[in-house]
């Protein structure tokens, strides 16, 4: 076997399994998910899509993150009203509550890891097909035809295409 | 020829007349000069090598994890922290940029003539290269009719108020307006160096290694002798088998933020002590403009107009569209039921940036674990000018009809009505109350005629370091407050030209 077929048979970046846990938690308690909208394998693909975006980050800044969400979930009890209870085992609107107190913490440390954990949720969970048909947002027939058109403009200059087809 | 990942069995090891790291708007244009002035160049690249065919654009998670860095999430560390982005792929940025073309303002070249001792960069004599590198990218205007409704929003909103817009010159052939320049051009319009300097390089026989990581320069005795790596298994980021490259000359090409820290991990130290310092972020911030009538921003061409009335002032506006992964990002954290807002609005927001040619200064650091860490704190003067910037803009989408506009003000998510601008300067916002981002990073390894007050010398090579040049935006002394592409790529033919000419005594 060579290094290269070593290295491709190889694991993958996995995020940890409680870590899994509080961001598909965080998941739910940022976005309000309505119950019309069905996503197929939605904590699957979610986490396939965290875990594609984790494994590009630099270690440090990844171990980084991975701390931050840890103590996130642990340290309720920084603040008033949530008990010893973690993130994970709050009622949701208690999550909601919690996430934000965070986000107005006057410990600017606070608010840049619930910033940071937001946006990879927020990249991950909106990069969803069955989220961009629920918003009716559907680029691919749009660029379909644009790339037919440029296409033809490119075959035929003799022949412009007409405004209104652009 | 392309060497991807897939192709090496072994270690590497090649000797060649110059070797390139980096192949956006600075690597590309120098290892395609010096190519076609006939010297063997070498060219690398740390990222995959993914054509038009390639790119996913229903995948904005394939997107920004195989052609950017980081997946496109980096952090600028300070007051506040912004997140910019950079390409990591063939073609660099230059593969997910909008393509803008801009010549480098005139009060930006006499303040570099003044200021930095850099004689030659009158417009005149930078003329030439300027046109050389516009021909090649095909820096064009837009067809009219391809504009899409936001840029027509912004247009109608400046000449209501009565602001100076111009039409964007784009490198592009034949653009008919997919507006999917950030994710790769998947109609092969975007004249990115991937479609236009590379395929010239290798049309002239030139050499491409994808997947490479350059761990350091090599010197020896003062001089610059080649570069050692590896390659990078894509997939699960091992390191892989080693690269090394000897060659008479080096051009490292890649950004302001991972030049220098290269340089630095090579152990490479600036006489000035200037290398890493002077991190400008020329940054922008977004306003999320809501219409009544339905504007489909992903229809039509990205960017078609800028707002320059206030270009004297360091400020820039324009439109951009964002995808739905971005803009739920974009919308301010405050708010409630963002999937709410995006199923309601999302078909009639135009998303504004206001770009500001900041004065603040931050630094690029190596942190454990060879970790790259930009840090920069944004002035009060900035401030200021970042909050005015926001409020003219909201004022241009208002005359343009928006009933809502969302602000990226902590504490202050969302304005009504043109009435209301006012009380965003009677809100007391710090700079960490406004959220931030940037894709146009220079200046931490400033270019200038003395030794003593930058990092490299006006031809581009590295004070006291014989056959070290440095070829992107990082060799910007100040922020130039424009898109930075064509400066980029101006100042890098004119470094090929040097290096060409003076080759003889890198020998």
């Amino acid at each position: 076997m060579t290094k290269r077929e070593r290295s491709q048979s190889g694991k993958r970046y996995r995020i940890p399994r409680r870590v899994a846990r509080i961001l598909i938690a965080l998941s739910h308690a940022l976005v309000d998910e309505p119950d019309v909208l069905q996503i197929k394998n939605r904590n699957a693909e979610f986490l396939r899509r965290c875990n594609m975006m984790l494994a590009e980050f630099q270690p440090l800044v990844r171990f980084s993150l991975i701390l931050g969400i840890l103590f996130f979930d642990r340290c309720t009890f920084l603040f008033f009203g949530f008990g010893l209870h973690r993130f994970v085992n709050l009622s949701l609107p208690d999550q909601k509550k919690y996430i934000d107190r965070w986000m107005h913490s006057r410990v600017s440390l606070f608010c840049e890891i619930i910033v940071g954990i937001r946006g990879l949720i927020m990249t991950a969970y909106f990069a969803h097909r069955d989220v961009w048909s629920y918003l009716s947002y559907d680029p691919n027939k749009h660029i379909e035809e644009r790339v037919a058109l440029r296409q033809r403009l490119l075959e035929s200059v003799s022949s412009p295409v007409s405004g209104e087809e652009l | 020829m392309i060497h991807q990942y897939q192709d090496i069995q072994k270690s590497v090891s090649i000797s060649a007349d110059v070797c390139v790291v980096g192949s956006g708007a600075g690597g590309a244009t120098v290892a395609k000069e010096l190519r076609e002035a006939g010297y063997q160049v070498v060219l690398i690249e740390e990222g995959g090598y993914f054509d038009t065919k390639d790119y996913r654009t229903d995948d904005t998670i394939w997107s920004t994890t195989h052609l950017y860095r980081d997946a496109g999430a980096t952090a600028i560390v300070g007051k506040p922290s912004i997140m910019y982005a950079e390409g990591r792929c063939l073609g660099g940025s230059t593969t997910v940029n909008g393509g803008m073309c801009w010549r480098t303002p005139e009060k930006i070249m006499k303040r570099w003539q003044w200021e930095k001792r850099m004689t030659d960069f009158s417009p005149q004599k930078m003329d030439r290269y300027f046109s050389r590198a516009e021909g090649i990218i095909n820096a064009s205007p837009i067809i009219p009719e391809a504009i899409n409704r936001d840029s027509q929003l912004l247009k109608l909103g400046a000449e209501k108020a009565g602001y100076e817009v111009r039409a964007n010159l784009r490198s592009a052939k034949t653009c008919v307006g997919a507006n999917m320049c950030v994710m790769g051009c998947p109609t092969g319009a975007k004249q990115s160096t991937l479609q236009s300097y590379i395929p010239l390089y290798l049309n002239n026989g030139g050499e491409v290694y994808t997947n490479c990581r350059v761990q350091r320069v090599v010197t020896k005795r003062g001089r610059a002798i080649g570069v050692d790596g590896y390659f990078v298994d894509p997939i699960t980021k091992k390191r892989m088998h080693k690269f090394k490259v000897r060659s008479k000359v080096v051009v490292v090409s890649c950004g302001a933020v991972q030049t220098p820290a290269l340089l630095m991990k090579s152990g490479i130290k600036s006489e000035s002590k200037l290398l890493g310092k002077n991190l400008i972020t020329h940054p922008n911030a977004k306003v999320l403009a809501v219409f009544d009538e339905p504007v489909y921003a992903w229809k039509g061409v990205n960017q078609g107009f800028q707002i320059t009335e206030f270009f004297e002032e360091g400020i820039l506006m324009a439109v951009n569209f964002a995808p739905p992964s971005i803009a739920a990002l974009a919308l301010p954290h405050e708010l409630p039921n963002p999937m709410q807002i995006l199923k309601d609005e999302f078909h009639h927001m135009v998303m504004g940036a206001a770009l500001i040619e900041d004065t603040s200064r931050g630094q690029v650091r190596v942190g454990p674990m060879g970790t790259v860490l930009p840090f920069y704190n944004l002035n009060s003067w900035d401030f200021e000018r970042a909050v005015r910037a926001v409020s003219l803009l909201t004022e241009v989408f208002f005359k343009a009809g928006a009933r809502k506009c969302y602000l990226p003000f902590t504490g202050m998510p969302e304005i009504q009505s043109i009435d209301e601008i006012p009380k965003i300067f009677e809100k007391n916002l710090k700079p960490k109350d406004i959220e931030l981002m940037t894709v146009h990073i220079m200046g931490t390894a400033q270019m200038g005629g003395d030794p003593k007050r930058s990092v490299i010398n006006t031809h581009g090579e590295f004070h006291g370091v014989k056959g070290l040049f440095v070829a992107d935006a990082s060799v910007f002394p100040t922020s130039i407050g424009v898109n930075p592409q064509l400066t980029i790529m101006a100042l890098a033919t004119r470094t090929a030209e040097y290096i060409a000419n003076q080759f003889r005594q890198y020998l």
